[in-house]
């Protein structure tokens, strides 16, 4: 827990002024913080005026944080040409699918992810089109909400046609 | 217009702290003629109050002390 220790004081023109002391003890005594201020202020032509202890509670975020999901793609199967693997995943957060080489004319990937536990076996990555012969890398990302970490799971399948 | 000079003094003591760091601490408006026994009158004083800023270490005592004079030119464009 930091402290600030702030000192109101007034100059030779008539002006108040602050003054900030920053990484004070927080378990001195009123009497003590005062002495210290009136103490500085002697060595300047201010006249001294009140002190104020400041305290500032540093927030844990990290204990906010969770961990990374885990993430689980199952064997391919393939159903009216079309390929689908099950995916097991315990993010709250965003899930997204993509094939490693997206960029290949033809290769279309769907994913059917829902959330919530009661719709966990829901969970699906579907490849619709590819090229025979071809190998594709197929990813799931998942994060969590308020994670700045995320996981990829990636699972290949060679299209047989 | 004419050029307006701006003159601000100030007193930096610098504490010292057992964990080897040190620290300025800068008051405005200082008296004239301070010597080394007006800043280090103050140590007893600062002992309980002031902590190390970054591990909370204890203070060792106020080891150093300059006035600093700033003097600014606002120079007239017109």
């Amino acid at each position: 827990m930091n402290a600030q220790l702030k000192l109101t004081s007034t100059n030779t023109s008539g002006k108040s002024m602050t003054k900030t002391i920053s990484d004070i003890s927080p378990t001195a005594t009123s009497a003590q913080y005062k002495a210290l201020a009136q103490g500085l202020n002697s060595l300047t032509t201010n006249t001294y005026g009140r002190t104020d202890l400041v305290t500032t509670i540093n927030v844990d975020t990290e204990s906010t944080n969770k961990p990374a999901p885990t993430i689980t793609i199952g064997e391919w199967t393939k159903v009216n040409g079309v390929y689908s693997a099950d995916v097991t995943c315990d993010s709250d957060g965003a899930i997204t699918a993509s094939a490693g080489d997206a960029n290949y004319a033809g290769i279309y990937v769907e994913c059917y992810i829902k959330t919530t536990d009661a719709q966990s076996l829901a969970k699906k990555v579907f490849v619709t089109v590819g090229e025979i012969g071809h190998t594709y890398n197929v990813a799931i990302t998942a994060t969590e909400t308020n994670n700045y970490d995320y996981k990829t799971v990636t699972k290949q399948l060679v299209w047989e046609g | 217009m004419t050029d307006t000079t701006k003159t601000t003094r100030k007193l930096k003591v610098q504490a010292s702290f057992d964990d080897g760091d040190t620290r300025i601490i800068s008051l405005d408006n200082p008296r004239s003629g301070l010597t080394e026994a007006d800043i280090t009158a103050l140590n007893t004083l600062a002992t309980p109050v002031l902590i190390g800023d970054k591990t909370g270490a204890t203070f060792t005592g106020f080891i150093a002390a300059r006035y600093s004079t700033v003097t600014e030119v606002t120079v007239d464009l017109s």
